[in-house]
């Protein structure tokens, strides 16, 4: 046999058994246990978050929804409703914050804010931006973060 | 090398095969191990391509002759640099490129699916590797780049002159990978629906691969304009050939997709629209790789006469079919979140910018195949030009950008009279401005008129979102105006992403409204000395040079160029004859500033050394070729991974509450 055809013959067999280890790895190791969800994954870490009181909220906007399909609900109704409800879990999210103030990102959040206003931050009132949900100061007309105009709050 | 190349690619076809079945089974079976053993398979998949690609890569350098593809595709005067070229040069080659765009795509499609993806992901995994089994078994058992002769050459028949190009390096590859790449969020979406997930878990991972496949597509179409414009030497860079409209086609479908796909990430709507959409998107790109192996319509582009076209035309109609199917059986699924609340929002335009994208893609699908129904109904085949593309298109186009700079600039669910005139009125005063001012100059053509003032209205309507966003961020956050505008830009990048996209498709139209309504073509034969006028231009021909080499015979021809009796540039321009070919091969001499081009090409050498040049002014291309770069910009924002937002931000409720907790409403 030529050498060429030889060492393709071997590097080929070679290729063929890494490749069936790789596929057969799984196959003999069996089932493992269910991973963990990456907290960077797509799914983010809110749509997680079983904290009870958010869960009434979010029960709330569903009930609203439905009222608003069904069409018991005008437009502006369902619209002020549904404000105040993103707001009340922007509340609940900040708390859920305030709680755990040893965590990096709070203290991060908390350094920027107060080198905005150098002002106590638990005295700045956020609400979410209609276009990208970013946390704005209320007296914002515009919001920092895409620019969209900021809905006027009650 | 050939037995290694061939031996990795049947090993990587069985690893395809093996990863379709068990990813089904492993599923069906309630067998994780299984499902994940399929997708090692995957992962190796990708590894025996490589090993086979690199064998035929390396097989043109070393002068392999006794594989027929190199023979073929190849010689001994070929530069190094075009082996790249050479590899993806005829059908063999370019179907194990594809298989290795695939393969590689699939594998970062799996390594990276999102978790809440997972029960759909074996699915997901099986339609992948299904289509990579097609492809791989086709290359394997009718197209085989290894396939021997018997007997070795001493040279080979050498690459295709037209080939010899900078743009060929990247005109290609990206639109093959463009349309292969649509089978990941094609996958996806099947997925889903086939494991009943019908919501808007797939929505994510959809719209990245969309867009990677949409720029791909984008970049190879303008680089194959590039190409034909700088080396056909006709001047021009369009010419609705059938393949080039079928690379068209997909990415209109995929326009549409992208845009849509926000609305269901936002809003929770479209969700049966966007099922549809990446389904005509699929079959779209089937059917161009159909035209381009075999099809029944005559093309510049196509690998020339293939048996391959039957195989293509089985597995487009499988595409096509199956997935309808599998929409029907989950249609009752696929009611979305909520309704259209007013047809004055952003969902609106949306709808309608799908609708326009869909018609055209519909027209130029119509275009490409009148021929061939011609044929049959008359028996007579008529060929339908450039007129009928762009008196139905043309006007489709313009209404087009006018939605483009509509869209951005009007909220979700539901505009205010007001709001909608505080946001449009200024752009559509410079637009109407800019109408005005051009047609107090002169400028009385219809169509460049709108052109412009829609140009100049999407402009304004972007720089003033910009400048809004930038305005208020320095104000809240005390950032110089420089800082808070790239702070801007970062903080929401899938949007102001895709206001720089908008932006080259602005240039892009400056570029074919200013060659398709003001170009000046003169075609003249010179002797040396003698000189032509055109536009303001003085040009003088100062000879030609013939140099062979040992493939061809190249003819340089120097050019000067003068404006106002003062000398501008020298330019010089060749043409060359490739006799293996009996072909011809120019390059262009063009220069090019932001107002015109200047393009000079030969068109053929006398004996007496004069020489008949087609000369071109083409005011505003230039502004077509810098679209390219922008584009690629504005999706590389667009498309830069997001962190998941901080824990001061506030989650858009509309959206997760509707997720976790569908209304059954």
């Amino acid at each position: 046999m030529d050498a060429g055809i030889a060492l393709s013959v071997i590097f080929g067999a070679f290729l063929a058994l890494f490749s069936i280890f790789l596929v057969g790895y799984s196959l003999v190791r069996g089932n493992r246990p269910e991973p963990e969800a990456h907290p960077d994954s797509y799914d983010g870490r809110f749509l997680e978050n079983d904290d009870p009181a958010l869960g009434d909220i979010f029960d709330a906007i569903r009930t609203l929804e439905l009222e608003y399909q069904l069409g018991r609900l005008p437009q502006e109704e369902f619209d002020a409703q549904f404000q105040t409800y993103r707001v009340e879990a922007a509340t609940v999210l900040r708390d859920q914050l305030e709680a755990g103030r040893g965590d990096p990102a709070w203290l991060l959040e908390h350094d920027i804010l107060l080198a905005r206003g150098a002002q106590d931050p638990a005295s700045v009132r956020l609400v979410p931006c209609p276009d990208c949900s970013a946390s704005v100061p209320q007296n914002q007309a515009n919001c920092p973060h895409c620019g969209a105009e900021m809905v006027p709050q009650p | 090398m050939a037995d290694l190349g061939s031996i990795s690619l049947w090993i990587a076809l069985a690893l395809a095969a093996y990863s379709t079945i068990a990813s089904v089974a492993g599923k069906l079976r309630l067998s994780p191990a299984l499902v994940e053993s399929a997708q090692s398979a995957a992962y190796a998949a990708v590894l025996a391509l490589l090993v086979s690609t690199l064998s035929l890569v390396i097989a043109f350098i070393s002068h392999d002759f006794e594989i027929a593809y190199v023979a073929a595709h190849s010689d001994l005067a070929m530069p190094k640099q075009f082996t790249w070229v050479a590899f993806y040069a005829g059908n063999e080659g370019s179907l194990l490129y594809i298989g290795l765009v695939l393969s590689v795509m699939s594998a970062i499609a799996i390594w990276r699916s999102p978790e809440r993806l997972k029960d759909a992901l074996p699915y997901t995994t099986a339609v992948l590797m299904l289509t990579l089994t097609f492809f791989l078994a086709v290359t394997a058992v009718m197209a085989n780049p290894f396939d021997k002769l018997s007997f070795v050459p001493i040279d080979g028949e050498g690459i295709n002159p037209l080939l010899t190009h900078f743009g060929m390096f990247f005109h290609p590859p990206a639109l093959m990978a463009g349309l292969i790449g649509i089978t990941i969020p094609f996958a996806f979406a099947m997925g889903s629906m086939l494991a009943g997930k019908t919501g808007d878990e797939w929505v994510d991972a959809g719209r990245v691969w969309g867009i990677i496949s949409w720029v791909l597509l984008a970049s190879g179409l303008l680089l194959g304009s590039w190409w034909a414009y700088t080396i056909l030497g006709w001047g021009g860079f369009w010419f609705w050939d059938p393949v080039e409209n079928a690379a068209f086609m997909p990415w209109l479908a995929l326009t549409a997709f992208i845009h849509s796909i926000m609305v269901q990430k936002r809003r929770g709507m479209f969700r049966m629209w966007n099922i549809v959409l990446i389904n005509v998107a699929f079959g779209l790109a089937l059917y161009g790789m159909f035209m381009n192996r075999g099809g029944s319509v005559p093309s510049v582009h196509s690998f020339g006469a293939s048996s391959l076209g039957w195989v293509f035309l089985m597995f487009l109609a499988i595409g096509v079919l199956i997935p309808f199917a599998i929409f029907i059986w989950r249609y009752p699924l696929l009611k979305s979140a909520r309704n259209l609340d007013s047809m004055l929002s952003r969902e609106a335009a949306f709808l309608i910018n799908n609708l326009l994208l869909l018609a055209i893609a519909f027209v130029t699908l119509w275009g490409t195949v009148y021929p061939l129904i011609s044929r049959l109904t008359n028996d007579e085949e008529i060929t339908v030009a450039r007129p009928f593309y762009d008196q139905v298109n043309g006007p489709l186009m313009l209404a087009l950008v006018f939605l483009m700079g509509v869209g951005p600039l009007i909220p979700w669910r539901k505009a205010s009279l007001s709001s909608l005139r505080r946001s449009l009125l200024p752009p559509a005063v410079a637009g109407l401005a800019t109408v005005a001012v051009l047609a107090a100059l002169g400028l009385h053509k219809d169509y460049a008129l709108i052109a412009f003032g829609l140009a100049t209205f999407v402009t304004t309507g972007i720089l003033m979102e910009w400048y809004r966003g930038t305005l208020s961020r320095h104000r809240g956050t005390g950032e110089n105006y420089a800082a808070a505008f790239l702070h801007l830009i970062w903080a929401n990048r899938p949007r102001y992403g895709g206001y720089i996209a908008h932006l080259a498709v602005v240039m892009v139209t400056l570029g074919i409204v200013g060659t398709s309504f003001f170009s000046t073509q003169k075609d003249v034969v010179l002797s040396p000395g003698e000189r032509v006028t055109i536009e303001d231009y003085e040009l003088v021909y100062l000879g030609s040079i013939e140099t062979p080499k040992s493939n061809r015979t190249e003819f340089t021809s120097t050019v000067q160029v003068f404006r106002d009796g003062e000398l501008l540039e020298t330019l010089r321009t060749t043409r060359a004859f490739y006799p293996n070919f009996n072909m011809a091969s120019t390059n262009a001499a063009i220069r090019s500033t932001p107002v015109e081009d200047l393009y000079i090409v030969p068109s053929e050498n006398l004996p007496d050394g004069s020489v008949g040049f087609r000369i071109l002014v083409n005011p505003l291309i230039w502004w077509m070729w810098v679209a390219g770069p922008v584009m690629l910009l504005g999706t590389g924002i667009a498309l830069w991974p997001q962190r998941a937002p901080s824990p001061a931000q506030v989650p858009s409720l509309s959206r997760s509450a509707v997720r976790s907790r569908p209304t059954t409403a």
